[in-house]
């Protein structure tokens, strides 16, 4: 094929370029494009991601105004369970909660507190409660006690605890 | 006085420059969901696309349906649009894309032509009267007889070599454009180009003389 040839075949395809449509029909063609886009965009689904970038509709602000709440909300449960767990100075430990009874003159005033600082959960070791006799008197007025009512073995004991050994 | 042309679109850019530059604005108002900037863009480029969509398939219903789709893929892949290219070359990429995908799903389909919807007022042009008046052995034969055989023979080129003879021989691109089109060399351009003028030499030897 000769270089005429080609031109000749050129000068043949260029007779195409005529081929246009009939005046008018370009006025309606992008308003065709715009509504084929909105047909498009009503019927294709949003991710959820992209459905609350978009600008402030009223279901994008109820679901952002939601999880606003959730948030909150969790974050104040987390921190009234930190607060019960570690108290208010950091020390991991549920009796320096209890309100201080030292002043009463009850229990160990060691450091001021009315039961030991060790947690009851804590303890392993068995406490022993010595029962010490006591004696019974009776004014000289009244009727004395009946014989063996208050009679004790001698120095007894009761195991009590919660540790693995009970 | 204004020319009526200018009058009658007085927000038209004047000079190639001022198009860049105001079809640039135009993307970069459409990427950030301006829809009537896109409008306007599709505005200035419909004419051409609808031409190498008709081109590629000989028909105005395909073409039409081709184009609008190439313009709603390109509306919905805008905000990918990096400026490489200018946005012509990227929307007539997508719209070649479009065109050559439903072809080859409809390779099998019995094409059919619709010249009857279209105007062929070559007389406009003084070098085609010449030569389908001298140059045509059959001049019995009229030019919607002309057109058909035309396009008969454009359907029966490949895909890909009915798409460089669209874009060079009829719409007139270079063929570096087409290459970044077609995302081939230039090269690879020139040879496709060759071949189906060899081909449709080989076809239309009658009327070629």
């Amino acid at each position: 094929m000769n270089h005429d040839e080609q031109e000749e075949i050129q000068k043949l395809l260029r007779l195409k370029r005529h081929e246009v449509p009939p005046p008018g029909y370009f006025r309606d063609f992008s308003a065709g494009v715009m509504a084929r886009i909105h047909r498009e965009e009503a019927t294709r689904p949003v991710p959820w991601w992209r459905r609350q970038t978009l600008p402030w509709s009223p279901s994008a602000r109820m679901a952002w105004s939601n999880a606003l709440t959730l948030v909150g909300l969790g974050v104040v449960a987390c921190s009234l369970y930190i607060t019960s767990v570690t108290g208010p100075e950091g020390n991991p430990s549920l009796i320096t909660s209890q309100p201080q009874l030292g002043g009463l003159g009850l229990g160990s005033e060691s450091k001021g507190s009315l039961v030991p600082n060790t947690s009851l959960l804590s303890m392993e070791s068995p406490i022993e409660i010595r029962m010490i006799p006591i004696r019974a008197t009776a004014p000289a007025d009244t009727n004395p006690f009946p014989q063996g009512l208050f009679q004790l073995p001698e120095n007894p004991s009761v195991r009590v605890g919660f540790g693995p050994n009970r | 006085m204004e020319p009526p042309a200018e009058s009658a679109q007085p927000n038209r850019p004047t000079s190639a420059a001022d198009e860049v530059a105001e079809v640039r604005k135009l993307v970069r108002e459409a990427q950030s969901g301006d829809l009537s900037a896109y409008d306007e863009l599709v505005r200035r480029h419909q004419e051409r696309i609808y031409g190498l969509c008709y081109h590629m398939t000989s028909n105005h219903e395909d073409a039409h349906d081709l184009a609008q789709d190439a313009f709603v893929k390109a509306w919905q892949a805008i905000r990918t649009f990096k400026g490489d290219a200018s946005f012509y070359t990227w929307v007539y990429r997508i719209a070649v894309n479009t065109c050559l995908n439903h072809l080859k799903t409809k390779r099998n389909r019995t094409l059919h032509l619709s010249l009857n919807d279209l105007e062929i007022n070559p007389e406009n042009d003084p070098e085609l009267v010449a030569l389908v008046s001298e140059r045509t052995p059959r001049r019995d034969a009229g030019l919607s007889e002309l057109h058909r055989r035309l396009n008969e023979s454009m359907l029966k080129l490949s895909e890909e070599h009915r798409a460089v003879v669209t874009m060079h021989d009829i719409q007139g691109m270079p063929h570096d454009e087409i290459a970044k089109v077609l995302g081939v060399n230039p090269g690879t351009v020139r040879s496709r180009l060759f071949y189906a003028r060899q081909q449709l030499q080989a076809w239309l030897s009658d009327l070629v003389g």
